[in-house]
Parts: C-alpha cells; sequence; structure tokens
C-alpha cells in the first residue's frame, strides 16, 4: 500500500513537473501579455515597463528557473489581469468546479447504474430499447446544447430553474444534469454491454440454481465483477470530466475555475494560467489515485497481489 | 460754433458707439470663451432649457430637458433618487479590477464613472459631447496664457474616508496617473501635461505643452482619490476595496463574478435612482439572454444581431446605439497595388457598406462616412461623405492603375469575437473585393485576440498584410483629432506606409487650435478630405451596441459613448 502510494506520489510530482514545463513554454510562444494589458492607446514606453514590472524582460532559462523555484512553494505569482496572487484565485473558485463535478458524477452513476441493469434484463423489450435509445442521445449531444436546451425550457418557458449562477440550492441541477448528460449515456451503455457479458458466465447459473434472487445475482455478485473494469474507465473519463465542466461553467456562468480559464487564456495571464492547470493535474491524479485504491478494495485478486 | 458743437456731438456719438461695440464684442467673447469656462447652472422644473435630453442634477435628483405639450423646451422631473429599487444587469464581462486609472472603454468606462468622480462629466445624451461640472465647479483658460488652465474645485465635500475633496486631493491623483512608474493606462492622455499647481485650497491650475482645448473632456475620464489612504494603502490594496465620490459605492466584488454597487452617501453630484445595481457576469451569449428572458437579470448587453426579433417580439426594450467606434480597415500602401490609391479608391467602391448592416448586422449601426468617427462627435466634417458602392467605377479605377485582371491575390486579417460580428463582416468584404475583376482571392485570416494585438502592434511573428481590420474606438476624447493623428508620418502603429505632408500639416494646425473654433473644424475637414482622396483605409460601418431590458424598467438609456446611464435606471 505505502509503496503504490509512494509510486503515485512520484508520479504526481512528474506529472506536475511535466505539465507545468509544457505550459510554461506554451504560453509563452503565444504572445506578450504586456500588450494585453497596455491596451490599445498604451505607449512604447508603458509596454516596456509593464514588461518589466512582470520580469518578462529576463531571459527565457531564467524565467524557467524561477518558475521552478515557485513550483515548490506554490507561488505562481500575482495574476496580471486581478492583481491578486493567482493560486488563491483558483483556490477559491476550485471548491465550485468540484462541487458542480462531484454531484454530475454521482448523478451519472446514481442514473446509469440502474438504466444499465434495467436495458439489460430487459433487453428485448421495448423499454429496454428505449433506455438504449435515450442513452445514444445523451452521447450524441455535447454538453452545452443540452444545457442551453434545459435552459430554455426550465428557466425561460417555466421559470423553475435559475439560469445562471450558484447562489440558490437549485442552481446547481441543471449544470449538473447538462455535464452528467454525455457521462450517465456511456455508462448506461457499458453497464448494459458487461452485465449481459456476465449473465451468460458459470457463476450466475450456479447462483441461480442455488436459488439466490435476481437482486442477489445482480447487485452482489455481476454489480462487484463489472465495477473493475469500469473502474478503469472511469479513471480516464475523470479528465475529461473536468474538460466538460470548463464548458458547462461558461453556458450557466458558474463561478469555478473555468471561467478564470478562459479569460486567463484570452488575457494570456500566465500566473492564473500555470495555476489553474497546475490544480487541475492535481486533481486528476490526485482522483486516478482514489481509483486504484478502490481497485484495492474491490477486487481481492489484486489486493492478495500487493500484499 | 454750432458746427464745433454738431462735431464734438458727433465724435461723442462715434466715440460712445464705439465703446458701445467694444462692449458688446467684449460681451460676445466673454459668450464665446465660455465656451470652455463652465459654471453650475441652477435648473428648476418648469425653468427654460436648450438641449433636449440634456440631464442635470438638482438637489440630488434628476431633471432632464424635453419638450412639453406647447412645444417648449423645458426641464422636467426624471428620477426621483432611491425610487428605482434593484436592477441586475446581466454583462459579458466586467473589469478584472476597480482599477480608476486603466484605459477606459466601456464597460470599464461606465464602472469607473459610477464609484470615482473627474473633474468633469461629459454628458452624451444628445450624442453631442456636452461638458459637465463635476469634482470641479467651474474651469476656464488663463487669459493670454491658454495653455494653462484654472478648475475651481467643489467646496465642502469629502470622500467617505474624511478626507476632503480639495486641489490637493486633485493634483495627487494626476501626480500618480502622469508618473511613468505607476503604469497608469490613462497615463497617454495626460502625456502634455507639464505642471499642476495648487493655486488655493479649491484651485488648481494646470499647464500643457501646448494649447489643449480637449483638456477638460479628456479630465472627465481621470478619477480624484483620497491621496492619503491610497498612499498609505498602495494602488493595488486600494483597488480592491476602493472608496470615491462617485454617485455609487462598490460593496461587494467578485472579480469575472459579480459587482454589487450601491448609493453612495457621499457622492459629489446626485442621489441615483436605483438604491442597488448588480453586474452579474454571464460570458456566454445564449445564456445571458436567457437569463433576461427567465427574469434572472433585467438588463442585458451586447445582445447578438439574431436575438433581436425575438426578444422585441417578446416585448423586450431594445436600445441600439452606434459605437463611438469605426469598423475599418488598413490598407497595406507600403509596396504592390495598394501603393496605387487608384486601387485604394476602388477597394472602397467595392464595397457595399449598407449590405454589412442589413445582411449582418440587423439593419443596426450606421455606414461609416469617410471619416474616423461617428457624426456628432467633435471635429467630424459635414462637406465628407462615404464612398457609395459602385462597383463599375471600383473596376475602371483597377483598369485606370494598370492591374491585370485576377492578378491580385490579398489577405485580410480580422479579429474573432472582439467587434461585432468581425469575422462575418471579414469574409462578406472579403467575397465583396473578389468581385472585382482585378482580384483573383482574398484569403481572410482571423487571428485570436493575443496574436491580432501582436499584429495590431507590429511586433511577433505575423506581419501585418494587405488588409488589417480594426476598430478605431473614439472613446473617451470623443473627437477626430486623436483618431486623425494615427495616420500622420511616423505615428507608432501605422505602419503602412502611408504619408501625406499636406494632411500632416492640416493636423499639426488643428491641434493647436480652440475645441470649438471653426479654424480647427476647418483644418480637420482639410484632412479629412485629404484622407479620404489618398484612401489609406477601406472604411466600414459604425457597429451597433445592442442592450435589451424588461418592461419593468425604466429609463435605459445608454449614451453614444456606450455608456449605460446607472445614475437614473430603475425599476418601477
Amino acid at each position: 500500500m505505502i509503496r503504490i502510494l509512494g509510486s503515485r506520489l512520484l508520479q504526481l510530482i512528474l506529472v506536475v513537473i511535466g505539465i507545468g514545463t509544457l505550459l510554461f513554454f506554451l504560453v509563452r510562444v503565444s504572445g506578450d501579455p504586456a500588450l494585453a494589458i497596455a491596451g490599445s492607446d498604451a505607449t512604447a514606453e508603458n509596454i516596456a515597463s509593464i514588461r518589466q514590472s512582470l520580469g518578462l524582460d529576463r531571459s527565457i532559462l531564467e524565467q524557467y528557473l524561477t518558475f521552478l523555484q515557485n513550483l515548490c512553494t506554490l507561488n505562481f505569482g500575482e495574476s496580471y489581469t486581478y492583481l491578486l496572487p493567482a493560486m488563491p484565485l483558483i483556490l477559491a473558485a476550485l471548491p465550485n468546479t468540484l462541487y458542480l463535478s462531484f454531484v454530475a458524477f454521482l448523478l451519472a452513476i446514481a442514473i446509469a447504474v440502474p438504466a444499465g441493469i434495467y436495458a439489460a434484463v430487459k433487453r428485448n423489450s421495448f423499454s429496454g430499447k428505449a433506455v438504449m435509445s435515450f442513452s445514444m442521445l445523451g452521447q450524441s449531444i455535447p454538453p452545452f446544447v443540452i444545457g442551453i436546451f434545459l435552459i430554455l425550457v426550465f428557466s425561460v418557458w417555466l421559470r423553475w430553474l435559475p439560469s445562471f449562477g450558484n447562489e440558490a440550492g437549485l442552481s446547481i441541477i441543471m449544470p449538473s444534469v447538462a455535464l452528467s448528460a454525455v457521462l450517465m449515456a456511456r455508462y448506461t451503455r457499458l453497464i448494459r454491454a458487461y452485465f449481459l457479458e456476465e449473465l451468460n458466465r458459470g457463476y450466475v447459473r450456479t447462483g441461480k440454481s442455488l436459488g439466490f434472487t435476481n437482486a442477489r445475482i445482480w447487485f452482489k455478485h455481476i454489480l462487484r465483477n463489472i465495477s473493475v473494469p469500469m473502474l478503469s474507465l472511469i479513471g480516464i473519463d475523470l479528465g475529461k470530466f473536468v474538460g466538460g465542466a470548463v464548458i458547462v461553467e461558461a453556458v450557466f456562468a458558474w463561478p469555478g475555475i473555468g471561467s478564470l480559464m478562459i479569460n486567463a487564456v484570452k488575457a494570456r495571464d500566465y500566473p492564473l494560467l500555470e495555476a489553474g492547470v497546475f490544480a487541475i493535474a492535481v486533481m486528476v491524479v490526485l482522483l486516478n489515485l482514489i481509483v486504484d485504491l478502490l481497485y484495492l478494495y474491490i477486487d481481492p485478486r489484486i489486493r492478495a497481489k500487493v500484499n | 460754433m454750432t458746427r464745433h458743437m454738431k462735431m464734438k456731438n458727433k465724435f461723442l456719438g462715434v466715440f460712445l458707439s464705439s465703446c458701445l461695440a467694444v462692449s458688446v464684442v467684449g460681451a460676445f467673447n466673454a459668450a464665446s470663451s465660455s465656451a470652455a469656462t463652465t459654471a453650475t447652472t441652477v435648473a428648476t422644473v418648469g425653468g427654460k432649457c436648450t438641449d433636449v435630453l440634456v440631464q442635470e442634477y438638482v438637489n440630488g435628483s434628476g431633471l432632464i430637458c424635453s419638450t412639453n405639450s406647447s412645444g417648449a423646451k423645458v426641464w422636467t422631473k426624471y428620477f426621483t433618487s432611491g425610487a428605482g429599487g434593484t436592477v441586475t444587469i446581466g454583462i459579458g464581462a466586467l473589469p478584472a479590477t476597480l482599477e480608476a486609472y486603466a484605459a477606459s472603454a466601456p464597460p470599464r468606462s461606465y464602472v469607473v464613472a459610477a464609484i470615482y468622480s473627474g473633474l468633469t462629466r461629459v454628458d452624451l445624451s444628445t450624442g453631442t459631447p456636452i461638458l459637465k461640472p463635476n469634482a470641479a465647479d467651474s474651469w476656464s483658460q488663463v487669459k493670454g496664457s491658454p495653455q494653462t488652465w484654472v478648475f475651481n474645485i467643489i467646496q465642502g465635500k469629502q470622500f467617505p474616508n474624511g478626507e476632503p475633496m480639495n486641489a490637493d486631493a486633485v493634483k495627487a491623483s494626476l501626480d500618480y496617473v502622469m508618473n511613468p512608474k505607476n503604469n497608469a493606462g490613462l497615463r497617454a492622455k495626460v502625456l502634455d501635461i507639464i505642471k499642476i499647481e495648487v493655486a488655493s485650497e479649491y484651485q488648481v491650475k494646470i499647464t500643457t505643452s501646448a494649447p489643449r482645448y480637449l483638456l477638460p473632456r479628456t479630465l472627465s475620464t481621470i478619477p480624484i482619490l483620497p491621496p492619503k489612504l491610497f498612499a498609505e494603502q498602495g494602488a493595488t490594496t486600494f483597488w480592491k476595496t476602493p472608496i470615491g465620490t462617485g454617485p455609487f459605492k462598490a460593496t461587494s466584488f467578485t472579480p469575472g463574478v459579480q459587482l454589487t454597487l450601491e448609493a453612495n452617501p457621499y457622492s459629489l453630484r446626485v442621489k441615483p435612482s436605483a438604491t442597488k445595481i448588480i453586474f452579474k457576469v454571464i460570458p456566454e451569449d445564449s445564456s445571458r439572454m436567457a437569463a433576461l428572458r427567465s427574469g434572472g437579470v433585467d438588463v442585458v448587453t451586447k445582445v447578438p444581431t439574431d436575438s433581436i426579433s425575438t426578444l422585441k417580439s417578446a416585448n423586450y426594450d431594445i436600445k441600439s446605439i452606434v459605437e463611438p467606434a469605426t469598423y475599418i480597415m488598413s490598407l497595406m500602401a507600403k509596396s504592390g497595388a495598394l501603393s496605387d490609391k487608384r486601387v485604394r479608391q476602388a477597394f472602397n467602391y467595392a464595397v457595399d457598406k449598407r449590405a454589412l448592416i442589413d445582411g449582418i448586422n440587423g439593419g443596426l449601426g450606421k455606414v461609416a462616412e469617410a471619416q474616423l468617427i461617428p457624426k456628432g462627435l467633435t471635429g467630424f466634417c459635414d462637406s465628407v461623405s462615404a464612398y457609395p458602392y459602385d462597383l463599375a467605377k471600383a473596376n475602371d479605377l483597377m483598369t485606370a492603375a494598370g492591374i491585370p485582371k485576377k492578378s491580385l491575390n490579398l489577405t485580410f486579417q480580422s479579429s474573432t469575437a472582439y467587434i461585432t460580428n468581425d469575422v462575418l463582416m471579414a469574409q462578406a468584404i472579403s467575397q465583396m473585393l473578389e468581385k472585382l475583376d482585378a482580384v483573383n482571392s482574398v484569403k481572410v485570416e482571423v487571428l485570436e485576440f493575443s496574436k491580432y494585438l501582436d499584429v495590431y502592434y507590429l511586433r511577433g511573428a505575423i506581419p501585418r498584410k494587405d488588409l488589417f481590420a480594426w476598430r478605431m474606438s473614439s472613446s473617451p476624447d470623443l473627437d477626430a483629432l486623436v483618431q486623425m493623428e494615427r495616420y500622420t508620418t511616423g505615428y507608432p502603429t501605422s505602419n503602412i506606409g502611408y504619408s501625406n505632408r499636406n494632411y500632416d500639416v492640416a493636423i499639426n494646425a488643428a491641434a493647436s487650435l480652440d475645441v470649438t473654433s471653426t479654424a480647427r473644424t476647418a483644418r480637420l475637414c482639410k484632412a479629412a478630405t485629404i484622407l479620404k482622396e489618398d484612401a489609406p483605409i477601406l472604411w466600414g460601418i459604425h457597429t451597433p451596441d445592442i442592450w435589451a431590458g424588461n418592461k419593468a424598467l425604466e429609463r435605459l438609456t445608454v449614451d453614444a459613448g456606450g455608456n449605460i446611464d446607472l445614475v437614473s435606471i430603475g425599476n418601477k
């Protein structure tokens, strides 16, 4: 266990340094932030002075070494646009993004598991096919289109739900549904496929011959077996999920890191961009670590191998 | 004797007439100079006024000049302070900070004007800039020294922290902006101020290197801050929780999310109609429109042109103004075919500007005359009109210039999502130019904002190509001169190879003349005529700035500078 944790921690450090380095050079290739800060009427003297105050007049190597040094202390400097330290800005917005992602993920799982099982056991019925058609639809429509559709129906026509921001408790409903839709549809289809495969396995027939109820076979045995490949997929999907959250945040004006990151890209706000990408990278690596630990909990074979 | 008496009487008569004439001329001159000198006027409900739509703040509330049933122009009550409740505005973007001295264009300009006070205030309600008192009660040029302006500061007023609003505060604020170490975005506007003197507690003298008739107008954009607090806290800390003497105070600000303004008890001139104004940042156009239609906000900014008909059919109040900006394309006149002015003129004839408005901007906006400012702003020249759409004439000019058929392959650089419908307009214009016999192709190169800025500033790897589209803003000066200077020889960001000595002379001459003088207008007209003839620009349109408000909202007005009137807006 300690070895796994240690290796994952090392992986985290390498990933962060790798992403940080890549990001450092990519954003600097994109152009000079002093121009974006100075505005259209600035004098050349103004621009030069801004570059100097941001330390952009120093050599790239010097800037990179300072960046690595600051990375160790999580000091990404002050945002060029907000004139505030970049990391606290990201950390202030991060709970909103995590809240949205967490609710959307739970929603996806809470609906996909029963829907997938239902579609598998009722595979030849109309209702089973209807579930699959809906899941196909959900997987085909991008989250921002679903978001706009939800706003139109539930905010503009029915006026039941707020269309933007995170002020009331109800504000979470539409963004989380929009964000979870694709994942929900994808998992419904996968759970159905895995479930169908498992239904033909010997242990299911044995269970039936021993007089186990369907619920016991489905939830205690089959579900546990299919959760291992599902977990692998969840680990891969988490990164995409955070990326999807950035788009959904823009549609619902959700005050997460998405809008901060979009503004940072537009304004070439290096410190904010670096802090944001760093936070997302750490989040994804940590979530993958949790997935790895869950493997140990679910699959005794892996646990035995580790021990 | 009688003859002598008659002669004496005649002489006396001539002398008295001369005295009278001198007095009249003096009075007239005084009246003329009052164009540059303003004192507080006292408007009363029912009293006569001159310019319809102009507002006055009296006893904290607002009066507006309007025409009554008998056709007379009289002051009428416009709004009652505090009666407008809370107004929520859905906005595409807010300034990242509440910094007062960053380069000023909407939305920063109206947010800054809400929180802080400059020496003067520009009223654009009529479409033409009218200067009003703000931190200064009155101002005038010193006789015999047109470089020096005297500003008389409002008395008995203070900042929320108790510091007095006086000449020291004015000097400290201007000194800060002018100090190159502070990197104030507005510094470029006051580069020619050479001396600021505190003449008395409530009088300040400002001297410029040359007569500067726009100075009182320019100073409307530079807020006066409490000097001691600002010095103690430092700029960065002060901008986080700023205080000022504008009509509102910022009570909460989450960058990129929300700004809440509440009526400021320390306001110098007016107590606003709304008690609270909340700006909510909703960057996505469709989400912002949905927020209006769902009742989440009362007003939205930057309405996309394709949403107008939907909002109109649902009875929303649509306000469209022509931005104080012009969508133009600089033509690379350095070499090649575009170095011939007949080719540049042909391009101007080949573009159907009306089609850009009707086909792309929902019928909103205005065709730009062959000038750099919209009509109504100072320095606009009535005699210089737009190039008409005339494809045959354009082809004739190309033939006269000796350009073979299908020989020109051009590149058109455009921004994306920076100017209203910029990419669509670039594509339409390129297709219009491709209709010219001599043009083989016009490739549209869309640049994301940071790359676009590189090209604008002539930095980075991408050079400026044949056509470069941009938005020439007249804000905050609202005057032709500042824009026209960009086409003088050697202007830093105008590396298109255009140079005309006669143009330079006319612009330099206009720069030293009183903003209200006919001589200045004549020189600007001469320069505008030269510019139209030389055509280093492909003139496009004045783009629309569209706002929408719900039915319960009163006094949703947006001025020609693109600023919403936050003082008078309110809910029923």
